[in-house]
């Protein structure tokens, strides 16, 4: 029995090769590898890139029935349509970063609610990744106020597009294909991607000059592996520790090589590229925050488990803030601004 | 057996399907289900509706009834072949003219609707016999009208370039802009290849009788250039210059086309409620006949995989020699070959991804000029003996007088240009990059 | 028996004929709803994320009534180098032998693994991911039913005109070439 082999396919929601997500350290294609080493050979994991299998965002459907593919790696807000509460395990906008985000998952009773969103679809979530914190995007005009969001064409899927919209905007539905044509033709005026690494391999900076900071509709996107709960169930003790634990490495692996990469081509950006980066006036904050607070309390009053998941999110922010306030963002701000002044 | 095997049978069965003439989306279907249920107990099927879901709601594809619904008014209101009449006319004095004419309304034409079905039919049912009436060689007629009906596949907008995009997960707008070039290229050595035959056999292509000529006064021409022509002109302008300027996302431009088209044809006295009924069935019926090929392909591509298809494809690129460029012709060769006997879009849906991967291979090659070498490819397909698309259709409308051989003899000398705008194509990527650098995409 | 037959068929094709109705306009309002949705955005600068994934919910609708209707009309794309040399009689074999084989198990196969896919997303009542969005993503997906039972409607359709044909063929082996012998196609 201790030797029973196991044979797995995992589909994505990712284009093959997509650093990141797909390959390089902490991806889907690196987690695999992991518990293939980890378990030596007694899991293997075939991974499929999008509509290699199934196209890019039925493979969650494809793993909740399990027959046939008994993995998925995505992203939980793509599963928002399915259940909406899965939207807060990615990321929440104006939420946490990837410090707090992490800490509710693990000790705050995150993980717990993450499990029961998804017990009806005979899922078990992993968190297997994080990008940090995400830059606002990338705007062919330079934002001065809120007004400039009137009639603004950007495309940006999900709850950010609801609240982009709030506030005067036209959120806009694009194919990843098409992402990097429409911001250069000006089909759309402004667009969201990853970050500096990620933007700069799709060449964002030759769309746009306007490189807005900070991601506040994701300040820590997580990705997630959901294994189906059957498939889960065969695996023996050693398996299911060796999987949880691929999937910790991978989730601190990829976040660190995303940090390193981000800040060479922020650099390389601003300094070879004229790309212009800065934060967006208050005002627009302002009403954004606004838009985010109607939206997600009206969603979150939609149905019980939402509102148990916001519950759970905001009290634990709320913690993690005061604490966070008086050590990392003081770090941040006070001790490293004086730091560089006297270490350089 | 190894599953690959039973892979490679499927494939060499679906071949032997279609032959039979069965409708190409049930052959593929069937072979797709029969050897899927021997290879893997047909497991892997339940994945299926999310594939077929995938491709019905497809943005790119989106753009496809539009693009047809466009063609098929242009073409149902007669504006086509108005255009045919008239640009005829205006070349008569040449030998060749006529076939001239032709090439001039197959690249408006290609632009306009890019349906090379009503391309070749509107081509043939105007211009074949009037060709054959001025003592044109049925041989040179019949090429002439296959090569000018299909310029509508490479010159955007065009389906084969939407669904290229969306299999390559490129811009459509980059692809359109690639492909202007290379299809203007292929319409100039049509020309070319005219007039050298023009130069040494004159009377396989006489110039129009003065008679004829006269009959219609230069001022009614140039009239009937400016009422006939430049409408649809303008609109094949405004479509592809907002697509490629990017002031409309391609969808987008598919429907200021579709409606524009039915301006175009209330502005000539053409529109009217049987026609547009008319138009709307018909595209209907291309367009579901286009999607219904996608969706059963989506039941062999399932199979393919469960049955380790890409592991045979592997296996076989890494067989090939002669590093990058040696894979590149390869391909382009596997994909002339298939072409005798597949349709465009079971090559661009189901053999191009397997293909993809090892070209991705390769950062040396732009994705966007591997494209347009594939649907340059896929252009010869068209053409080529005994299963070119284009010549099946034109046989199907063609007076009876024209044998088969005919236009399997007429469509050679076109096949051979196309080889060769193709070998153009490889030495100089530029002839397809260069537009799209040069606008910026 | 034939009498009982001839009033199936006639059924039947009462349905894909309504299908090529259903398919005809909302292919005419596929056109008006991308054509509007631009105009919307690009002169008044208003868009919504609902109206943009209705296109895609009127397209699925649009092709798969438009399958059956397409098949009514023989618009099928195929290879009929060898099976043009085949007599009238013999494509009407050919041509039933691919519906009994071919295409109503295709379509019945289809049917089998599409009907829990799209209970699925019923019974979890799934909306659009995109917030904002259109609700009830059970009907593009209810689709592939709806078209592929057309296609099997379509499918006995032919398989009944054929086997009609076939039957008053070898009857009356003097009046094969009567054309009208379909009088009910
Ligand atoms: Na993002
Ligand atoms: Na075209």
């Amino acid at each position: 029995k201790a030797q029973e082999r196991f044979n797995w396919r995992m589909t994505t929601t990712w284009p093959a090769g997509l650093p990141f997500f797909q390959t390089g350290p902490g991806s889907a294609t690196d987690f695999a590898r992991r518990v293939e080493e980890m378990s030596d050979g007694r899991i293997r994991i075939r991974v499929y890139s999008a509509n290699e299998l199934v196209p890019a965002f039925e493979g969650f459907d494809a793993a909740s029935s399990g027959r046939q593919v008994q993995l998925n790696h995505g992203c939980a807000y793509y599963w928002a349509g399915k259940s909406f509460a899965a939207q807060y395990f990615t990321s929440v906008p104006f939420g946490m970063t990837f410090q707090g985000h992490n800490a509710w998952l693990n000790e705050g009773g995150g993980y717990e609610l993450y499990r029961e969103v998804y017990e009806p679809f005979d899922l078990i979530p992993l968190v297997v990744g994080c990008t940090g914190v995400q830059p606002m995007g990338w705007f062919r005009k330079p934002v001065e106020s809120l007004a400039d969001f009137r009639g603004l064409n950007i495309r940006m899927p999900g709850l950010a597009g609801d609240i982009y919209n709030a506030i005067g905007a036209n959120a806009r539905l694009l194919p990843g294909g098409e992402l990097f044509a429409a911001l250069e033709r000006g089909a759309i005026d402004a667009a969201e991607w990853v970050g500096p690494y990620s933007d700069r391999e799709l060449g964002l900076h030759r769309a746009a000059k306007y490189y807005y900071s900070s991601g506040w509709h994701e300040p820590a996107t997580s990705t997630e592996v959901v294994v189906n709960r059957r498939a889960w169930e065969s695996l023996p003790k050693d398996l299911q520790a060796i999987m949880r634990n691929a999937a910790a490495a991978c989730n601190i692996t990829s976040h660190a090589w995303l940090e390193a990469r981000n800040a060479d081509a922020l650099d390389d950006l601003v300094n070879n590229h004229e790309v212009q980066f800065g934060p967006v006036p208050d005002d627009v904050i302002q009403a954004l925050l606004e838009a985010t607070r109607d939206i997600l309390s009206d969603r979150a009053s939609n149905d019980e488990l939402t509102r148990k998941v916001h519950e759970s999110y905001f009290k634990f922010k709320a913690r993690h803030d005061r604490w966070q306030a008086n050590s990392e963002t003081m770090f941040q701000t006070q001790i490293r601004d004086l730091g560089q002044k006297i270490l350089g | 057996m190894p599953l690959e095997y039973i892979a490679l049978m499927m494939v060499a069965a679906f071949f032997v399907l279609v032959l039979t003439g069965i409708p190409v989306a049930f052959a593929v279907a069937a072979v797709g289900f029969i050897f899927g249920f021997i290879g893997f107990e047909g497991w892997l099927f339940e994945l299926l509706p999310s594939r077929i879901f995938g491709t019905i709601t497809n943005y790119t594809l989106l753009a496809i009834p539009l693009f047809v619904f466009m063609g098929v008014m242009l073409d149902k209101t007669r504006v086509a072949e108005r255009m045919l009449e008239v640009i005829g006319h205006a070349s008569g004095a040449l030998p060749g003219g006529m076939a001239l004419a032709v090439i001039l309304v197959g690249v408006l034409m290609g632009a306009a609707t890019g349906i090379v079905g009503a391309a070749i039919v509107t081509l043939t049912l105007m211009a074949l016999p009037t060709l054959l009436r001025r003592g044109y060689k049925p041989t040179v007629a019949c090429g002439t009208i296959c090569a000018a009906g299909t310029l509508g596949q490479i010159i955007p907008p065009s389906l084969v370039l939407l669904v290229l995009a969306d299999t390559m997960n490129l811009s459509v707008g980059s692809l359109f802009a690639a492909a202007l070039i290379p299809g203007l290229l292929l319409a100039t050595l049509y020309v070319l290849y005219l007039f050298v035959l023009a130069w040494f056999y004159a009377a396989d292509v006489p110039a129009l009788d003065a008679a004829e000529r006269a009959a219609m006064s230069t001022r009614q021409l140039i009239r009937d250039l400016f009422t006939s022509v430049l409408p649809p002109l303008a609109l094949v302008l405004a479509v592809l210059g907002s697509i490629i300027g990017g002031i409309a996302a391609p969808t987008e431009a598919a429907a200021v086309g579709a409606v524009g088209a039915m301006v175009v044809a209330a502005v000539m006295g053409r529109l009217s409620r049987p026609i547009l009924s008319e138009t709307l069935k018909v595209t209907v019926r291309i367009t579901a006949m286009v999607f219904f090929v996608l969706i059963a392909s989506q039941v062999f591509a399932l199979a393919f995989r469960g049955l380790d298809g890409e592991f045979l494809v592997e296996a076989m690129f890494n067989w090939v020699p002669g590093g990058p460029y040696g894979t590149l012709l390869f391909m382009l060769l596997l994909i002339f070959l298939l072409g005798f006997f597949l349709e465009w879009i079971q090559i661009t849906y189901i053999v191009v991804p397997l293909f993809m991967p090892f070209l991705a291979g390769y950062p040396e090659f732009s994705t966007v000029w591997i494209a347009i070498l594939i649907a340059m490819n896929l252009q010869t397909s068209f053409l080529t003996p005994p299963f070119g698309w284009s010549l099946i259709f034109m046989k199907g409308v063609a007076p009876r007088g024209i044998k088969t051989t005919d236009i399997y003899k007429g469509a050679v000398p076109f096949v051979i240009i196309q080889v060769a705008a193709l070998g153009l194509l490889v030495a100089f990527p530029q002839i397809a990059l260069w537009l799209p650098e040069a606008i910026g995409w | 028996m034939s009498r009982l037959l001839l009033r199936i068929e006639r059924a039947l094709n009462q349905v894909t004929r309504l299908a090529g109705g259903v398919a005809a306009v909302s292919m005419a309002a596929l056109v008006l709803l991308v054509f509007i949705n631009m105009a919307a955005r690009y002169a008044l600068g208003i868009g919504t994320v609902w109206s943009q994934e209705l296109e895609w919910y009127v397209l699925s609708l649009t092709v798969m009534t438009g399958i059956a209707y397409a098949m009514r009309a023989d618009e099928h794309v195929r290879v009929d180098v060898f099976s043009h040399h085949l007599s009238r009689v013999g494509k009407l074999w050919l041509d039933g032998i691919t519906m009994l084989v071919v295409a109503i198990p295709v379509s019945l196969l289809v049917l089998y693994y599409t009907w829990p896919f799209v209970q699925i997303a019923y019974v979890r009542g799934e909306g659009s991911p995109n917030a904002g969005g259109m609700p009830w993503l059970f009907l593009p997906k209810a689709m592939i039913l709806l078209g592929f039972a057309l296609i099997l409607i379509e499918s006995l359709r032919q398989l009944l005109r054929i086997g009609r044909r076939l039957v008053f063929h070898y009857r009356h082996p003097r009046r094969h070439n009567a054309g009208s012998a379909g009088h009910a196609a």
